[in-house]
């Protein structure tokens, strides 16, 4: 396809642009059980405050000044949120992947350091754990060991102390997983890293902005940074209503966190410095996601919070999830979930098990009860 | 000390209270910073603001749920491969940014040498000086081993140091169009000549040129073959964000085939949830910087572009000839379009630097030799003729030995910016060691300007250090009087 030869005019393009979206099936939002999104009142204060910041670039927090308060307030927010102290530090990414990775680099070049004997680095992760800890594992030359589940989803904690060897540098928990939304056992996990001198990061890209804010939830198990033995968080903001590409890396201390740095000394272009893995940084989602926090306030987010619907008779959960995402099963599951495809639902099929995934965002309040109608339906009509 | 605030505030004083910070950001709409920002004037800048909240929710990752997205891409890449004189085999991926492609290459070029060349278990890459830190930011991510090659006294690639170079573990040769310090571009023909006749994976850092070479070219400028027409280069990147004049988030990295490419994604099933397949480093890829640069292609078009790449390299040339008419400057090396680095053999240019700090203007500083940068974008189109006079006029004072003054008020600015950014201690530690290292007659003119500081320290690890406690800081919230809020 070859650039076009005169420019079009911007009605042109946008309507060109349309053409090709809506000549795609897609799904509608509040019929979509994955990602994450807000209401048209929190889009459009994002749209609004991402316009206003649009160019601005953090990669140099001397000439953008505002986007150096954004972050380092987001930040300071999120380490409340997750109850560190003054010790704990962090920075703005792009999101989960971009935490994961970071989080397991850094591990990787603190053990260098710190346990110069390991020459072959070994991670232990759940079953259930975000394959973006496989991709940062292939990235970082490291090896991956793979805790078994019990049968309530979580990682058999007898198995995960037996595959903890002179290798080993970390181990990672969920909270909660992305596939099927349950919280792994923080508290020993981070006994067992503490025990044995491991880093232990915690993954709550999905349940960062969530699990704090669900009051009417008490027995949500620790998770945070009031764990002993938890050296790292990491939470993607856009799973609680901020925009895409915006997240944040937390790390108990400058001594860890200074790994995540990259500084090149040598560049003619001057000296080279850059917190995170990508290079020059867009402020739009930096200054969005400072003007979130502020909007909604913890009242405002415990308010927006989506809340789990009651137990289903003719649905199997997956485990015990306390969150907004849960995986189900039942009779025939592949031909129900054609049939909701068909109805214009959209759910993510599991592997390893035959289930179905549910992500709910706070667009999904009036919808939810539309869904299981439709559920019942097709599950009525199989049963006849 | 900034708790989670417990109360929400309203959407007019948060609106407010950033209108009033966002006074404080440099100033690109006007030209006065000449770099980070490429802006193409108000009414493109609208169009691109529109065209990225468009699709604002949805990412690439997911072509169940967002196949138009991912429509775009596969368009921007098949107008960007025959851009680069690619063919039907071209392929690759937008990325968030210059950065992100580089690593990509690198990670890619290193997997492929694993298959292809199980025998190398200490892959070397070899790296111009004037190539990008990305590379080494690669090389210590992936645990490949940089060798850093000089450059020519014209700042381009030297083929003989890159060939001597060469051993049986290097896995990729690379060059720069344009590199960024000095905006030359390297010669490409000869370095791929070389993977061709090694073996080796060629990279070619486009990123500033990619889209904007091309249209040098057919402007009628002579620019040197760089891109898929020479035989032998394997991988481009190149950032529409840049001179393709898209919203920031947009770069492309691009390979010759797909036997290739087929190393750059990373899938796993091995796991619970859906099949998953990560083409780039950051996963799911928002969709807004995909939309906006499909959009900004089809605004613009050949014409567009060819348009403003001339408007660029007039600018360009018109303070070509104002350094040339200043016997005390020089532009480094032969800049084949917009990109300059202005030096000094009889003037301390970080003074220079600092003198048009005070008539507003802010200008990259640059090392190896010290200099100072220019990236020419259609905002600079009226404010090259105010520099260029601001450039007489502190030529003029430093000239008239009136630096001295120059200076206080330069250093008061610098020195109350350093302790805003930076622990006073280490500001310190920078001035006392940068005094013991210089000679009793240098101090004085050294010892105030950061750069001229950091040019003088001879530990480069202390300097290492002191990126690092920059970083540092920057997450650092201080208490400011006055702040707005």
């Amino acid at each position: 396809m070859n650039l076009v030869e005169k420019g079009k005019n911007s009605a042109q393009v946008f309507s060109l642009l349309q053409q090709k979206i809506v000549s795609k099936k897609s799904f509608l939002p509040e019929k979509t059980f994955s990602g994450y999104f807000a209401s048209p009142e929190i889009e459009d204060l994002l749209k609004e405050t991402n316009k206003m910041f649009f160019w601005a670039n953090a990669l140099s927090p001397m000439s953008f000044p505002s986007l150096k308060k954004y972050e380092s307030e987001v930040v300071a927010f999120l380490i409340d949120l997750m109850q560190g102290d003054e010790t704990v530090v962090g920075n703005m990414t792009t999101g989960s992947d971009e935490n994961i990775l970071m989080a397991l680099k850094v591990a990787r070049d603190y053990c260098r350091e710190t346990k110069p004997h390991i020459k072959n680095p070994e991670i232990i992760i759940s079953r259930t754990a975000h394959p973006a800890f496989l991709k940062a594992a292939h990235y970082f030359n490291l090896k991956v060991q793979i805790v078994p589940l019990d049968e309530n989803y979580l990682p058999h904690l007898n198995e995960l102390e037996k595959l903890i060897n002179d290798n080993t540098i970390l181990i990672a928990a969920s909270a909660p997983s992305y596939a099927l939304g349950i919280i792994d056992p923080v508290e020993k996990m981070g006994v067992l890293a503490a025990k044995n001198n491991l880093l232990f990061h915690v993954d709550a890209n999905v349940g960062g902005m969530i699990l704090p804010f669900l009051k009417h939830q008490p027995s949500i198990p620790k998770f945070d940074f009031k764990v002993k033995g938890v050296s790292s968080i990491s939470i993607d903001l856009y799973y609680g209503m901020g925009p895409k590409g915006a997240g944040v890396n937390l790390y108990r201390d400058k001594i860890l966190r200074k790994h995540q740095y990259f500084a090149y000394t040598e560049y003619p272009g001057g000296l080279y410095g850059s917190p995170s893995l990508t290079g020059s940084r867009a402020g739009g989602p930096l200054a969005a996601s400072w003007a979130l926090l502020n909007y909604l306030g913890r009242k405002g987010l415990e308010a927006s919070i989506p809340t789990l619907p009651q137990r289903r008779m003719n649905l199997q959960v997956l485990g015990e999830p306390l969150a907004n995402i849960f995986a189900f099963t039942c009779p025939k599951i592949d031909q129900v979930h054609e049939q909701l495809l068909q109805k214009g639902w959209y759910l993510e099929k599991l592997s390893f098990v035959s289930a179905l995934r549910i992500h709910l965002s706070p667009i999904h309040t009036h919808s939810l009860e539309l869904f299981f109608n439709d559920l019942d339906n097709i599950l009525n009509e199989q049963s006849k | 000390m900034s708790s989670f605030p417990l109360n929400g505030t309203s959407k007019d004083a948060l609106l407010n209270s950033m209108q009033q910070l966002i006074k404080h950001d440099a100033n690109y709409k006007d030209g006065k910073i000449w770099s980070l920002v490429y802006y193409s004037g108000d009414e493109l800048s609208d169009f691109l603001q529109k065209a990225y909240c468009e699709r604002w929710n949805e990412s690439s990752a997911n072509e169940d749920l967002f196949p138009a997205i991912v429509e775009l891409e596969k368009e921007v890449i098949s107008i960007a491969s025959h851009l680069l004189n690619g063919n039907e085999n071209t392929c690759g991926n937008i990325t968030s940014g210059g950065t992100e492609s580089i690593l990509l290459a690198i990670k890619t070029a290193r997997d492929y040498a694993r298959i292809t060349k199980p025998h190398i278990t200490h892959p070397e890459i070899i790296l111009p000086a004037t190539a990008h830190p990305a590379f080494f930011k690669a090389a210590k991510y992936f645990d490949i081993k940089p060798i850093t090659v000089v450059v020519d006294s014209d700042f381009r690639a030297d083929i003989l140091a890159i060939k001597n170079n060469i051993t049986s573990n290097t896995i990729l040769v690379m060059g720069s169009a344009p590199n960024y310090p000095q905006g030359v571009v390297d010669p490409i023909a000869e370095i791929a000549q070389l993977a061709l006749e090694y073996n080796l994976w060629c990279h070619v850092d486009a990123c500033v040129g990619g889209f904007l070479l091309p249209f040098v070219k057919k402007a009628g400028f002579p620019v040197p073959d760089f891109d898929f027409c020479v035989e032998g280069v394997t991988s481009i990147s190149a950032d529409i964000h840049k001179y393709g004049y898209a919203a920031r988030g947009a770069s492309l990295v691009l390979y010759k085939n797909k036997a290739l490419y087929q190393y750059q994604a990373y899938s796993a099933d091995d796991w619970y949830g859906k099949k998953y397949i990560s083409n780039t480093l950051l996963g799911a890829r928002p969709a807004g910087p995909i939309v906006a640069a499909w959009s900004i292609l089809q605004c613009l078009g050949e014409e567009g572009y060819l348009k403003l790449a001339n408007e660029v390299m007039h600018t360009a040339s018109k303070i070509k000839n104002a350094i040339a008419s200043i016997p005390e400057l020089k532009i480094l090396g032969n800049p084949s379009a917009c990109v300059l680095g202005i030096a000094s053999d009889e003037l301390d240019i970080y003074m220079l630097g600092d003198e048009l700090d005070v008539l507003g203007w802010n200008l990259e500083r640059q090392q190896l030799p010290p200099s100072l940068h220019l990236v020419i974008t259609p905002a600079h189109t009226q404010a090259s003729e105010k520099l260029i006079s601001d450039l007489h006029i502190a030529v003029q004072k430093l000239r008239k030995g009136k630096w001295r003054q120059a200076l206080t008020s330069a250093q008061a600015k610098l020195t109350s910016m350093a302790i805003n950014i930076l622990p006073m201690g280490l500001v310190k530690k920078f001035n006392n060691t940068s005094s013991a290292t210089k000679p009793q007659s240098e101090k004085k003119q050294r010892s105030a300007p950061m750069y001229g500081m950091i040019g003088a320290v001879s530990n480069r690890e202390n300097i290492q250090e002191f990126i690092i406690d920059f970083l540092d800081e920057v997450t650092t919230i201080k208490k400011e009087k006055n702040e707005p809020r």
